[in-house]
C-alpha cells in the first residue's frame, strides 16, 4: 500500500449485508475488494466475480506426471539389471499398472497443494495488521483499497450495509 | 438481496446452535483444559505406547524369533494387525472424500475425527511391517533409491506394491487431513492465547479465510477428494493382492479385492462408532453428532455386512463348486480345523450381529451401535487372522503343516498399537478442532439481515 | 570311570593312516595349524610319550615318526626311494604299498552247530515285550552328544532331541494313551518316564525303545536328554558273542497323567491324496512303450523350461500352458549354459537321513534346539517326509511306508520368486532359484508361497548363539554364514556348482563341467546312492537318462505348473497301490 491509498476494513454480522456491500463497492469500481468469510461462501465468490481456479491444472499435470514416472520408472529399473522371476517377463505392464496408478494419485495430490499454496499465496506468516478475529469465527468482512481521494466514497459504501465494526488501516499486501 | 437467500441448507436440528458463532464456541472449548476422564484415557494410552515400544525393543533385540512364526505360518498376528489398521483407516477417506463428493448430508460433524482416525490409523498399520520383517535395518531396500550397486525393489511384488499404496495413502489423507483443518486451526488461534496462538498461527499457514483463498481451497478440496476416492479403494485392493496375488489356497482369490474393500469400509465405520460415541459424550457434541449421524453409519455397516457376509459365502461356495480337493480341504479346515473358533468368531461377529441393524430401533440406540461396533472391531480383525493364519497352516505339502500360537511379544504389540493409535487420536482431540468447524456453518442457516430483522419486527 | 580326560587332536590337525576298505591304505596328514584353544596332543603322541617317561620307549619320539618308520618297513625297494615314494604317497593320500588282502580272512573256522537259538527268556510279567534297538541316528549312544544327530529327524517317528517310547495305536487307545502322554514304561529292572509316540507299524504286544537317551554325564549335547533304554534291560551278555542282550524283558505300561509335546518335524502322516509321493505296482511296469506319447515327456519340459527359454504355447486349449503367443521372461543367451536338475528315485530312497546331515555340514545350518523344533522352526534344507499310505484295502494295520526327500524344487515358475520385494530370490540363466542372503530383508512371503515348504528362515541368531566356540571352526569356508532374519534354502551346493565351473574353464574344457564332476553334498552322502545331479540339457547325461523313464514325475507340478528342476521316480511296490497312487 503506498501513502496515495488508504485501506478499509468493514466487519459485517449478515452475508447479505456482505454481498451487498461487495456489489457495491464492485459497481463503484473499486478494484482491490476483497472479503473474508468463516467458510467458503460461494455467494461472495460470485459476488466478486470468479471463474474457474486454476488448480485443476496443476492437479492435471501432477497426475499425469506421475503416470509417466510409473510406467517409465518401472519399466527402466527393471531393464537396468533384468532379473527373471517367477518365469515372468522382466517387463510385466500389468504389475506396473499399479505403480503408476499410485504415482498417479501421489503427484496429483501433491501437485493440487502445491497449486493450492502458490495460487492463495500459502504459508503467509506475517503478522497481520488489519484483520478481526472473529472472522474465523461468525463475522464476515469486506476490505476495500481506495485511492485517498475516494476513500469516503468507499466508506459510505461499507457504513450503508450497517458493519459491527469499521476500520482503518493496512493489510498485508498478500493475496 | 437475492443472491444470498435461496439456499436451502441442511440445518442442524438443535436449539443450542443458532449462529455460526455458536460452532466456534461449542468446539473450541474441547481445546480447553482436559478434563479427568481424557487424562485418565491419555495415561493407559501412553502406557500402552510404552509396551508397545518395549515389546518391538524387545524383538530387536533378540530377533524376530520372539514371535510365535514358524514354518509354515510365516505370517501371523502383525499382518493381520497391518491389515486391519489399514481397513480401519478406509473409513475415514470414504467419509472425507467419497461421500464429499457424493454431498451426503450427514458427514460434516463426523469426517474430522474420522479422518483424523484415518491418518492415525494407516500410520499405526506403517508400522506392522517394520516390525514384521527379519531385518529391520534394511526395511529401506524396498524404497527405490538410487545406489552404487544399481539394485533396484521388484515392482513385480505385491509388498512393493504395498509400499506405494500405503506410503501414497498415508501422504495423501494425511494432506487431505492437513488441508482441510486449516480453516479451523485458524479459528482456533483466533480464540488463543499465549504458546497456542504461536503454534496454531504456524500451521495455520496464516490462513485468514479470504475470499481468494475460500476460492482455490475449495477446488483444490474437491480434486483432492476426487483423488483420495479411488485411492482409497486401491488401497485395500493392493493389501489383498498381498495374498491374492499368492498361490496360497484360500488366498489365491479373484474376490479379494472389492471384499477387503468392503470389508475395511465396515470395520473403518464401526470403529468411527466406536471412537465418536465417547467423543460425543465426553465433550458434550450432542448438538452435532445426533442420531441421525449414527443411523446413516448404521446403515453403511449394515450395507458392507452384507457384502462381506456374502464374500464369506461365495469363498465358501465356490471352494465346494471348483471340486478341486486342495482348495476344498483349505475352506474345510478354516471352518472345522484347528482355528475353527477364529471362523466361528469371525462369522458370528461380521455376520451374525449385524443383523440386528436392520432394526430401526437398534440403529437409533447408541449405546446398542457402540456394544455392535465393537463386536465388529473384533470380528473384522479375527478375519483377518483367519484369511492369514488358517490359510497358511494348511497348504499344499501335509507333511509341512504345522501351528501356529501367537507370542505374548506378538499380543503385547498388537495391544499396543491400539494404544499407540488411542494417543495420536488423544492427543489430535485437544490439539486440533475434532470437528469441522468452517464445514458445520456451510450446513448452518447463513445469517440474513433481511430474515432478522422480520423476525425482529 | 576316568581319571584323566585330555583333548584329543582331530583328524585334520593330526597324522595317520587307515584301510578303508580291503586293499587300500590311506595316509592322512594335517590339514590346518591345530585349533590355538587346546594345548593337546594327538593320541599317538601321547601314548609314545607315556612309553618313553614309563621306561619303555617305542623307538619314535613323535607319532610322524613313528607312521613314517611303519611305511618305510613296508617299504619294498622295487619302487625306488623311500623319501620320493613317501612323498608320492602323501600326495596321493593313499600308499603304493596294498595291504595283502589276504591277511584278513575269518579268525575263526564257521561251526554250523554252534549257531543255535533260543527262544528269547523274558522278565517280569508286563503286557508288553520290550525292544530296544539302535538308534540310527546315535548308534547304541555314541554319537548322542552331537547336535546335528540330535535335531537329526529319526527317520521314522521324525521326533529329535529327546526320547519316546513306540506303541502301537490300538494298544494305547484300549489303555486310554493318547499320542505325547508321558508314561512310566517299567520291567522288573527299573523304569523310565518317556512319551508315547504312536506308530502303526509296531506289534500291538510289543512296545520299542531306542538306544542312545539318558545319558549322565556325555557332553553338551548329549547329557540329560531323553531316557536311557539300557536302565529298564538286565544286565546279560549273550554267549558266546558277548552281545549285550537287549530283548529280555517285558514292560508295563501306565500314564502318569503328564503330557508333553513332542518335539517333531511331522505335519501331517497323510498326503490326503495329493501327487507327491505316489508309487508304481511293479506288475505295472515297463507297459508304457518308449515311443508311445508322454514317454518323453517329462525330459523334453525339463529340458525346455526353465522360466527362462520362451516357450511358443501351442494350440489353444484353455489347459495350455503358457497362453498361446505368451513368453516367459528370458535372459539374453540361455543357450551354451547348463540346466542343473536332480533326480531322486524313491525306490531306492530308505530314509535314512544321511543326506539332511550332510546338507547341514556342507552348507552352514545351524542347528535350533527342541524348543525351537517343537514351534516349528527347524531349518534342515533337506526334510525326509514320511507317509503312510494302505498295502490293501483289507488290512488297514498294514503300511506301506513312503519317503520323499524334498528340497528346493528350483521351479521353473517359482512362486516365491515374484513375491520379494527386494530380488533376494530370483532365476539364475542356469535354471537354478537363487537366494541372495545378504540382499533378504526377511518378509518371509517367498515360504508363505513355497508350495513345498522348504524355505526356512533364521528366526533368531541360530549360527552366533547355538555353535559356540570353537564349534564355529567347523564352518564351510565356501558357504556364506546367515544371520537372524535372513530365507535361506537349498542352492544345489552353488558352491561345489561353481567350483567345478571354475575350474572346467581354467583347464580349457568349457564352461559346463563334465557329467557327474558335480556332485552335491546330498547325493555325495546318499549310501543307496538315490540322488543324481546334472545338467539336463546335456541328453548324454545321467540325469537326462535317469529322468526319461516312466516312473518319472514331479511334485504337484500337474496341480500348480511349478515345473521343478527336481523330480522323483515313483516308488515301485510289490503290491497293488490302492492309495497315494495318483494315476
Amino acid at each position: 500500500m503506498t501513502a496515495s491509498t488508504q485501506g478499509l476494513l468493514a466487519s459485517y454480522e449478515y452475508l447479505d449485508s456482505t454481498v451487498d456491500a461487495i456489489a457495491g463497492l464492485r459497481k463503484a469500481g473499486f478494484k482491490n475488494v476483497k472479503a473474508y468469510a468463516p467458510y467458503p461462501e460461494h455467494h461472495i465468490e460470485a459476488a466478486l466475480g470468479y471463474g474457474q481456479s486454476p488448480v485443476r491444472v496443476f492437479t492435471l499435470v501432477g497426475g499425469l506426471t506421475g503416470t509417466a514416472t510409473g510406467f517409465a520408472f518401472t519399466a527402466w529399473t527393471s531393464m537396468d539389471w533384468p532379473l527373471v522371476v517367477g518365469g515372468k517377463p522382466i517387463v510385466s505392464i500389468p504389475a506396473y499398472v499399479i505403480i503408476a496408478f499410485e504415482l498417479t494419485v501421489l503427484f496429483g495430490a501433491l501437485a493440487t497443494v502445491i497449486g493450492l499454496f502458490i495460487l492463495s499465496k500459502l504459508p503467509d506468516l506475517r503478522p497481520a495488521v488489519i484483520y478481526d478475529p472473529e472472522f474465523s469465527s461468525g463475522r464476515y468482512g469486506v476490505y476495500v483499497e481506495a485511492p485517498t481521494e475516494r476513500a469516503g466514497e468507499a466508506r459510505r459504501i461499507l457504513e450503508k450495509e450497517e458493519p459491527v465494526e469499521l476500520r482503518e488501516g493496512t493489510e498485508v499486501a498478500h493475496a | 438481496m437475492a443472491t444470498a437467500t435461496t439456499t436451502e441448507r441442511g440445518a442442524l436440528a438443535h436449539p443450542d446452535v443458532h449462529q455460526l458463532g455458536d460452532v466456534n464456541r461449542d468446539v473450541l472449548k474441547i481445546l480447553g483444559r482436559p478434563g479427568k476422564g481424557w487424562w485418565m484415557l491419555f495415561l493407559v494410552a501412553a502406557a500402552g505406547v510404552g509396551l508397545f515400544f518395549g515389546s518391538w525393543g524387545w524383538q530387536l533385540y533378540e530377533g524376530i524369533g520372539v514371535s510365535g512364526l514358524n514354518s509354515p505360518v510365516g505370517w501371523g498376528v502383525y499382518i493381520t494387525t497391518f491389515v486391519f489398521w489399514v481397513g480401519i483407516a478406509h473409513s475415514g477417506t470414504l467419509i472425507s472424500a467419497i461421500l464429499f463428493l457424493f454431498r451426503a448430508p450427514w458427514r460434516q460433524s463426523i469426517y474430522r475425527a474420522a479422518e483424523a482416525m484415518t491418518v492415525f490409523a494407516v500410520m499405526t498399520a506403517g508400522l506392522f511391517p517394520l516390525i514384521h520383517v527379519g531385518r529391520l535395518w534394511h526395511a529401506y531396500w524396498l524404497i527405490p533409491y538410487p545406489n552404487s550397486r544399481f539394485l533396484w525393489p521388484n515392482f513385480k511384488s505385491p509388498l512393493v506394491w504395498d509400499v506405494f499404496a500405503v506410503t501414497t495413502y498415508f501422504t495423501v489423507s494425511a494432506v487431505f487431513f492437513y488441508l482441510g483443518t486449516i480453516p479451523d486451526i485458524a479459528a482456533a488461534r483466533d480464540a488463543a492465547t499465549g504458546l497456542r496462538k504461536k503454534l496454531y498461527s504456524v500451521i495455520s499457514l496464516g490462513w485468514r479465510g479470504t475470499d481468494r483463498q475460500w476460492h482455490h481451497f475449495g477446488k483444490a478440496y474437491i480434486f483432492l477428494a476426487a483423488l483420495a476416492t479411488p485411492l482409497v479403494l486401491s488401497v485395500h485392493s493392493v493389501v489383498s493382492w498381498d495374498f491374492a496375488m499368492a498361490i496360497v489356497p484360500g488366498w489365491h482369490a479373484t474376490i479379494f479385492a472389492p471384499y477387503f474393500v468392503a470389508g475395511a469400509i465396515f470395520s473403518g465405520v464401526a470403529m468411527v462408532i466406536t471412537l465418536t460415541v465417547p467423543l460425543r459424550k465426553i465433550f458434550g457434541l450432542e448438538a452435532y453428532l445426533t442420531t441421525k449421524h449414527f443411523d446413516a453409519m448404521a446403515k453403511l455397516c449394515l450395507l458392507t455386512s452384507l457384502i462381506v457376509l456374502y464374500a464369506y459365502l461365495s469363498e465358501f461356495f465356490l471352494a465346494w463348486y471348483s471340486g478341486e480337493e486342495i482348495e476344498r480341504t483349505a475352506f474345510w479346515n478354516r471352518l472345522f480345523g484347528d482355528y475353527w473358533w477364529a471362523t466361528w468368531t469371525m462369522l458370528t461377529c461380521n455376520g451374525l450381529v449385524p443383523i440386528m441393524l436392520w432394526f430401526r430401533r437398534v440403529r437409533l440406540s447408541i449405546p446398542a451401535l457402540f456394544v455392535i461396533s465393537i463386536f465388529i472391531n473384533i470380528g473384522m480383525w479375527f478375519e483377518r487372522y483367519v484369511i492369514v493364519v488358517t490359510s497358511l497352516h494348511h497348504e499344499f505339502e501335509p507333511w509341512a503343516w504345522g501351528i501356529y500360537r501367537p507370542s505374548l511379544t506378538e499380543m503385547g504389540i498388537m495391544i499396543g498399537s491400539f494404544c499407540w493409535f488411542g494417543f495420536w487420536f488423544l492427543l489430535f482431540t485437544r490439539l486440533l478442532p475434532p470437528v469441522a468447524i468452517a464445514e458445520l456453518k456451510e450446513v448452518l442457516p447463513p445469517p440474513l439481515r433481511k430474515q432478522t430483522k422480520e423476525a425482529r419486527a | 570311570m576316568a581319571d584323566l580326560i585330555l583333548p584329543d587332536r582331530h583328524f585334520l590337525e593330526s597324522w595317520g593312516d587307515s584301510s578303508p576298505r580291503a586293499g587300500v591304505v590311506a595316509l592322512r596328514q594335517p590339514a590346518m595349524q591345530p585349533v590355538p584353544h587346546f594345548d593337546g596332543k594327538q593320541t599317538g603322541d601321547v601314548l609314545l610319550s607315556v612309553a618313553s617317561r614309563s621306561g619303555s620307549p617305542l623307538g619314535a619320539v613323535t607319532f610322524y615318526e613313528y607312521l613314517r618308520g611303519r611305511h618305510r618297513a613296508a617299504h619294498r625297494p622295487a619302487s625306488g626311494d623311500f623319501e620320493a615314494a613317501w612323498h608320492r604317497m602323501l600326495k596321493r593320500g593313499v600308499s603304493e604299498v596294498p595291504e595283502d588282502r589276504d591277511a584278513g580272512g575269518p579268525l575263526r573256522a564257521f561251526e554250523r552247530g554252534a549257531l543255535t537259538f533260543d527262544a528269547p527268556m523274558l522278565d517280569g510279567d508286563g503286557d508288553f515285550t520290550l525292544l530296544v534297538h539302535p538308534s540310527p541316528r546315535f548308534g547304541a549312544g555314541e554319537f548322542s552328544n552331537s547336535p546335528w544327530m540330535q535335531e537329526l529327524p529319526d527317520p521314522v517317528s521324525k521326533i529329535t532331541w529327546h526320547s519316546w517310547v513306540e506303541m502301537h495305536p490300538d494298544a494305547a487307545e484300549s489303555r486310554g494313551i493318547r499320542e505325547g502322554d508321558v508314561v512310566t514304561v517299567s520291567s522288573p529292572h527299573g523304569s523310565v518316564d518317556v512319551p508315547v509316540w504312536l506308530y502303526p507299524g509296531i506289534r500291538e504286544d510289543a512296545v520299542a525303545l531306542a538306544m542312545g537317551g539318558g545319558h549322565a554325564d556325555f557332553g553338551r549335547w548329549g547329557s540329560d536328554r531323553g531316557v536311557n533304554a539300557m536302565d529298564l534291560l538286565p544286565a546279560v551278555v549273550e554267549q558266546p558273542s558277548g552281545a549285550f542282550v537287549t530283548l529280555a524283558t517285558t514292560v508295563s505300561v501306565t500314564p502318569t497323567g503328564r503330557r508333553r509335546r513332542l518335539a517333531t518335524t511331522e505335519g501331517s502322516d497323510d498326503q490326503h491324496d495329493r501327487p507327491i509321493a505316489p508309487a508304481v505296482a511293479l506288475a505295472e511296469l515297463g507297459h508304457v512303450a518308449r515311443e508311445e506319447e508322454g514317454a518323453h515327456g517329462e525330459l523334453q519340459e525339463l529340458q525346455g523350461v526353465g522360466g527362462f527359454v520362451p516357450v511358443p504355447a501351442e494350440g489353444g486349449a484353455p489347459e495350455a500352458f503358457p497362453l498361446e503367443g505368451s513368453r516367459h521372461g528370458q535372459y539374453a543367451e540361455p543357450e551354451g549354459l547348463a540346466r542343473w536338475a536332480m533326480a531322486v528315485d524313491l525306490d531306492k530312497c530308505t530314509g535314512c537321513s544321511a543326506c539332511v546331515t550332510a546338507c547341514q555340514a556342507e552348507n552352514n545350518v545351524p542347528w535350533v534346539g527342541e524348543d525351537q523344533v517343537m514351534m516349528g522352526r527347524e531349518m534342515h534344507w533337506v526334510r525326509i517326509e514320511r507317509y503312510y499310505e494302505h498295502v490293501d484295502a483289507s488290512h488297514a494295520s498294514h503300511l506301506d511306508v513312503r519317503f520323499l526327500p524334498m528340497i528346493c524344487q528350483h521351479c521353473g515358475n517359482a512362486p516365491c520368486e515374484p513375491v520379494c520385494p527386494v530380488f533376494a530370490t530370483y532365476h539364475t540363466p542356469e535354471g537354478v532359484n537363487a537366494q541372495i542372503y545378504n540382499r533378504c530383508v526377511g518378509t518371509r512371503y517367498c515360504a508363505n508361497n513355497c508350495p513345498y515348504k522348504v524355505r526356512v528362515y533364521n528366526w533368531y541368531r541360530y549360527t552366533d548363539e547355538n555353535v559356540p566356540e570353537p564349534m564355529n571352526w567347523q564352518w564351510n569356508p565356501d558357504v556364506t554364514v546367515r544371520e537372524n532374519g535372513v530365507m535361506e534354502k537349498c542352492s544345489f551346493c552353488m558352491q561345489r556348482i561353481r567350483d567345478a565351473e571354475n575350474r572346467s574353464v581354467l583347464e580349457g574344457r568349457g564352461k559346463i563341467p563334465a557329467d557327474g564332476e558335480i556332485v552335491p553334498a546330498c547325493q555325495q552322502s546318499c549310501p543307496a546312492e538315490a540322488i543324481v545331479f546334472g545338467n539336463i540339457r546335456d541328453p548324454n547325461s545321467r540325469i537326462a537318462r535317469v529322468v526319461d523313464g516312466e516312473r518319472t514325475y514331479r511334485v504337484l507340478d500337474e496341480l500348480i505348473n511349478t515345473q521343478p528342476a527336481v523330480s522323483y521316480l515313483k516308488k515301485v511296490t510289490f503290491h497293488e497301490v490302492v492309495s497315494g497312487g495318483h494315476e
